[in-house]
């Protein structure tokens, strides 16, 4: 997969503190809100698990 | 207004055998990539799917794939100064049921996803999560934190990379 970006682009790519402050706020609530979900989803599959043995 | 809080649906592995039923995402082409290359790729070991149900119907579905970047900066001249080739993480069909659509799905169903990625980029190195985006979309992959990479006229796909990396890691 080849992507072409400006030097400005690549800068930010690599070196979050370049990046706009909102861009890095919401890539870092999302990754947070996506644990808290992968925890609950693989709690309620262990439960599910539980539940049939 | 949706019958259900689209977090309270858990987040499933499909299966190469899983069964779509009546799901159509309104594209028809995604529909039958899904019914069709999806379940192939993923009896194959090339894709991973993974899907929202609710009360046993498909709600919304996406498909990963380990993928291979090559990074080619340009300069103000558009010459092109090194590439750099980064591993990471594609993904490769979104569709969520048209009758779901804009209640918040596609949201609940790409963080779960980028968390996904994250742990794989934590236990085997991969720095991106990237999707190509129809512009139709671009604002909604920007909310996530993801950003277009590549230079393109307007009204075309988009590449658009979201960062997996802990910042206390990322340099």
């Amino acid at each position: 997969m080849k992507l072409i970006v400006t030097t400005e682009q690549y800068e930010q790519l690599f070196d979050p503190s370049k990046r706009p402050v909102e861009v890095e706020r919401a890539r870092l609530k999302t990754l947070r809100r996506g644990q808290e979900l992968r925890r609950r989803s693989l709690e309620h599959q262990q439960e599910r698990a539980n539940a049939c043995d | 207004m949706l019958p259900f809080d689209p977090e309270d649906l858990d987040l499933q592995q499909m299966p190469h055998t899983y069964s779509c039923g009546a799901f159509t995402c309104g594209n028809s082409a995604i529909d039958h990539a899904l019914r069709n290359d999806l379940l192939i790729a993923i009896a194959e070991g090339r894709n991973k799917g993974y899907y929202l149900e609710y009360h046993g119907s498909l709600v919304a579905f996406t498909s990963l794939r380990a993928a291979t970047f090559e990074i080619d900066p340009i300069d103000r001249e558009h010459r092109a100064i090194t590439s750099r080739h980064v591993s990471g993480i594609r993904i490769e069909l979104v569709g969520i049921a048209t009758q779901y659509q804009r209640g918040g799905v596609g949201t609940r169903l790409m963080e779960e996803i980028a968390a996904i990625a994250a742990e794989v980029a934590q236990r085997v190195g991969a720095r991106f999560l990237a999707v190509e985006s129809l512009p139709s979309a671009q604002k909604f992959y920007t909310s996530l934190g993801f950003t277009p990479t590549q230079v393109q006229p307007p009204g075309t796909t988009i590449f658009m990379v979201l960062d997996l990396m802990e910042n206390d890691e990322a340099a």
